[in-house]
């Protein structure tokens, strides 16, 4: 074990200073290269303004105190795990505000979304469903018939 | 909605300084303030927002002219207490110490381009993904969404229907943001960017701030590069997650604690201060409720491991006092508008002795931890939705601390065992989080890899802001008086 005076320890401080500086500004700017990429990198829109975008039309359909089910492309009930249909589950929920949506296939009204937009035809909400409106880019709202 | 912004942030500086908080006069005191205003502010106005939300208007109407009715007396408040209060401590020596002129020309231009730099990161970020990542759309984002856009219905968005987006979540965020669009009549992407931004360099603020007033311009400085080179910390702010104004709150509480015990262990208006933020803790992410007794727990703890006076009754009900009425408000959420917990609510008696005993699941933990290593060090590319990781600081930083700790002359003595406590303070109580943090992913009801994959490196950057604060707290030469002399 070495130990040092305080004078010595103050130059080790010092020393340290200067590494940590040198350390903290590499990774600073690369994370200011990486992140300035990315965003020069970036679309006309991010994905989360496209995806509020395709469920405008639920709010002007649907009450605010609604409550949807939901359908995708995968047979339902989708596993949980399963990202795809979460992910999209959770951006419509996000864009429907203050409208809920719950992965119940049984509600009167049944949001449908596929990830191919003219997939609507594929979507199977049940045999007691029609579909009420297209809601366009792979949107649409089903509501069950008498 | 800067206006707004502002009026919060007024009302945090004011409020903290009614409390007249005895630390020597120093523009580092004043830096602390400011750096602590973020914090206060923030938590004052989304308290305020909700139980007007409540009680009063779910419409919000008439908040913004009673928040600015708040501002008014609070500054009253404050001058009339100014008046009748003692001289704060005077020191000659620092209450001359410029900050800028302490840390000096050349530290300060790298103290500077750091931050810049942080800052081109953090906005570039933030605008390649406007409504951040994945907790800030299913959680915090989407919360304040049910509050602004359901009106008399405003407990909607606390349904249990909502079980996948955690509606028992704390509302510090959800209600401030929500609070910024009110006022602006815009759900405006800047309100949740500019309060994300706001915390991630008010921690870094606070790091600086406090230990430059413990220690010195070295360990101030050496804090705010561990900090700003953590790209993690960074890009987590930027995709505005609740974990980095978390761990704004874990610091300041112990920050504030280490504070009173060096300057004013006679006078207890920094342990009101501290009990509130770890209260704001609370009202941020359920992770509070746990740091609440562990930060209890290691205070009372911490004179014993480091030999110092012990906490006396009336420190204690200090501390309480500051905590309570922030959670009572908690409490209030948590009972009366929260459905139960998921993790929680999903066990019983027989799967947690069951958990608890099975070998498989702390192995999978342990492998857990392991793999962060993977994620230290510099990587080779970043690509979108993929963090940069914990960089090089989570290895040079203890480093440094074993360093300077062996090196230490032989025959030295700790000349303020008040900050040895403090060191001894902030390991106890971040070690006790990581024990309640394991605890917690043993008795998950959710798959356990993918429980550990989605969210421990999250949990451990809860603890990284104080663990950089203790390390540098204690690794400091014996004998060194920091920027201001103790009350004596």
């Amino acid at each position: 074990m070495v130990h040092l005076d305080n004078q010595a320890q103050s130059k080790l401080t010092r020393a340290a200073v200067i590494v940590f500086a040198i350390l903290a500004l590499l990774s600073t700017g690369r994370q200011a290269f990486v992140a300035s990429r990315l965003y020069r990198q970036r679309g006309p829109v991010d994905i989360i303004t496209l995806n509020e975008r395709r469920f405008l039309g639920l709010r002007d359909v649907l009450p605010p105190d609604a409550v949807v089910g939901f359908i995708s492309d995968k047979p339902y009930p989708a596993p949980f795990d399963d990202p795809v249909v979460y992910t999209d589950l959770t951006w419509a929920q996000y864009a429907a505000v203050p409208i809920i949506i719950v992965r119940d296939p049984e509600q009167e009204w049944i949001l449908g979304v596929s990830r191919d937009p003219d997939g609507i035809a594929a979507l199977s909400p049940g045999p007691s469903h029609r579909l009420i409106e297209d809601l366009g880019g792979g949107v649409a709202l089903f509501r069950r018939v008498p | 909605m800067f206006f707004s912004i502002a009026l919060s942030l007024a009302l945090g500086f004011l409020l903290q300084s009614f409390f007249r908080v005895r630390l020597p006069a120093s523009q580092w005191r004043l830096s602390l303030q400011l750096g602590l205003s973020i914090g206060w502010g923030v938590g004052i106005s989304s308290y305020a927002f909700f139980l007007w939300t409540a009680f009063i208007s779910p419409t919000g109407r008439g908040f913004l002219l009673f928040e600015a009715g708040l501002l008014l007396a609070a500054g009253i408040a404050l001058a009339v207490a100014t008046r009748r209060a003692r001289p704060p401590i005077e020191d000659q020596d620092s209450a001359s110490i410029s900050v800028l002129n302490e840390i000096g020309p050349i530290l300060l231009l790298g103290l500077a381009a750091a931050a810049g730099l942080s800052a081109v990161a953090f906005v570039s970020y933030a605008a390649h993904q406007p409504h951040g990542e994945w907790d800030a759309w299913a959680i915090w984002n989407q919360r304040a969404r049910f509050l602004v856009r359901s009106g008399e219905d405003w407990r909607r968005g606390f349904s249990v229907l909502l079980a996948d987006y955690h509606p028992d979540y704390p509302l510090l965020l959800p209600a401030m943001v929500a609070r910024i669009w009110r006022s602006a009549d815009s759900e405006t992407l800047l309100a949740p960017i500019a309060l994300s931004m706001l915390f991630t360099f008010g921690t870094v603020s606070v790091a600086f701030s406090a230990l430059g007033i413990l220690r010195g311009r070295w360990e101030a400085a050496l804090a705010v590069f561990a900090l700003l080179g953590t790209p993690f910390f960074i890009y987590q702010g930027a995709w505005q997650y609740a974990d980095v104004p978390f761990s704004f709150f874990l610091l300041s509480t112990l920050a504030l604690l280490c504070l009173h015990d060096h300057f004013s262990p006679r006078h207890h208006r920094l342990l009101i201060l501290a009990g509130a933020s770890a209260a704001l803790a609370a009202w941020t992410k359920n992770e509070g409720l746990l740091f609440l007794p562990a930060v209890a727990l290691a205070w009372c703890a911490s004179p014993w491991l480091s030999g110092t006076k012990r906490r006396s009754l009336r420190e204690a009900i200090s501390f309480a006092a500051g905590a309570l009425p922030g959670l009572l408000i908690t409490l209030y959420f948590k009972l009366e508008v929260a459905p139960p917990n998921d993790l929680i609510a999903a066990q019983g008696l027989a799967v947690t002795i069951e958990h608890l005993s099975d070998p498989s699941r702390y192995l999978e933990i342990a492998r857990g931890f392991l793999s962060q290593a993977s994620l230290i060090g510099f990587s080779s590319e970043a690509t979108p939705g993929r963090f940069d990781g914990w960089g090089i600081f989570p290895v040079v930083l203890p480093v440094y601390w074993l360093a300077m700790r062996v090196s230490r002359p032989a025959r030295a003595q700790e000349s303020d065992q008040a900050k040895a406590s403090g060191a001894v303070l902030a390991f106890l109580a971040a070690a006790l989080m990581l024990a309640g943090y394991i605890l917690a992913y043993l008795l998950t009801p959710y798959p356990l890899a993918w429980h550990l994959d989605t969210s421990l490196s999250r949990l451990l950057l809860h603890l990284w802001p104080t663990l950089v604060f203790a390390l540098l707290l204690d690794s400091a030469r014996p004998g060194e008086a920091g920027a201001s002399r103790a009350d004596s």
